[in-house]
């Protein structure tokens, strides 16, 4: 690695990290960050992907880093800060900077599966490599990313699924926690599969579960996982001294069955989720 | 465990650096230039924007990394 092919790489990696942080000098620090992290890595055989994983999670870092500072800090950039959005958009639009400010309005996850994937055009699958999520997750994240920029405010119909989804999944924590594998089966779709992160298959886990007996009979008996968000999804985790080892995100069916489960285990990227610790039924 | 100074890494200070591997001392100094440098330190902000510049000169800035490298292997252990 001489550095060439990180030059050539450079600036489509300044402009994708400059999208999606909205910000040159936090762009400079990635890219710092990220030719250090090439500088002490062996042979890559795909660079351009490489780079651009690395980058892409650097971002959701430093995005997670500065909205958590935001909150700490009120006045410091960040989602849902106490800023006057409309007239932020009116400055922006004088200065040519209007998507920054609207993306502001977005959590980490949601803004970098936009610009990737609509700013950048890159597919979901790969972006879902990047995230290290499944392409289902990215889709909706996009998604809902393009529903907020629209101004589409959530529906009461939207509000009820959301609430009634919390209570599916934390009947199946619930559930999971007491062995009670018929209510299991009753709350998993006939299609459901669990994808594992590649670490997760490292711990023991196989790569997919495949039909409501094979995913109920890895969650059944199993405790210890927490209901939380994860990007504001439906998830669990195990939390070891305060740090998440291990993220489930829940997907659900329009029937309100849960379709799809993720397994995460890759440190990289759970340092990347915004796993936040709800209240649930599900506690012993 | 091997130790690097903030003057061996570039910069202007005695500030100690430790670590078991090169990326790791080097890392540390980053974030000793830039944490200098916000907190108004001026003797810092050349080593900073070197250190900054060397990814958007990465051919010129990995010679530079490497020579790093060869220093730490170099240095006995602590």
């Amino acid at each position: 690695m001489d550095g060439t092919e990180f030059d050539i790489e450079r600036p489509r990696l300044m402009a994708l990290a400059t999208r999606i942080l909205g910000s040159d000098a936090d762009a400079d620090d990635v890219l710092q960050e990220a030719w250090l992290r090439l500088s002490g890595t062996g042979t890559i055989d795909d660079l351009p992907a490489w780079l651009t994983t690395v980058v892409t999670r650097l971002c959701l870092d430093h995005l997670r880093r500065r909205r958590t500072r935001s909150a700490i800090e009120p006045g410091l950039p960040g989602e849902h800060g106490a800023v006057d959005l409309e007239a932020d958009v009116l400055l922006a639009e004088r200065t040519g900077d209007a998507l920054h400010v609207v993306l502001e309005a977005l959590a980490p996850a949601e803004r970098a599966a936009f610009v990737l994937h609509d700013v950048f055009g890159y597919p979901f699958d790969e972006i879902a490599t990047m995230m290290g999520r499944s392409a289902a997750a990215v889709r909706q994240m996009a998604s809902r990313a393009r529903r907020k920029l629209q101004g589409s405010p959530e529906t009461p119909a939207s509000v009820a699924t959301r609430v009634e989804n919390e209570r599916i999944v934390d009947a199946f924590l619930t559930a999971a926690r007491g062995g009670d594998l018929a209510t299991l089966l009753s709350l998993l779709a006939p299609d459901v599969i669990m994808r594992a992160d590649p670490v997760g298959q490292s711990m023991g886990t196989e790569p997919t579960y495949e039909g409501p007996e094979a995913v109920a009979g890895r969650f059944n008996g199993s405790r210890g996982a927490l209901p939380v968000t994860i990007d504001g999804e439906l998830g669990a985790a195990w939390i070891q001294a305060g740090s998440p080892r291990v993220a489930f995100v829940f997907h659900l069916d329009e029937t309100g069955r849960i379709n799809e489960v993720e397994l995460i285990a890759d440190p990289d990227v759970l340092a990347t989720l915004d796993i936040v610790r709800v209240r649930g039924a599900s506690k012993d | 465990m091997k130790t690097m100074t903030c003057g061996q890494l570039g910069g202007p200070c005695d500030a100690r650096h430790q670590g078991t591997t090169a990326d790791e001392v080097i890392k540390a100094q980053d974030r000793h230039l830039k944490e200098t440098v916000a907190g108004g330190d001026a003797t810092h902000e050349r080593a900073l924007k070197e250190m900054r510049g060397r990814w958007k000169n990465p051919i010129k800035g990995m010679g530079w990394y490497r020579q790093a490298k060869r220093d730490f292997a170099a240095l006995p252990e602590d």
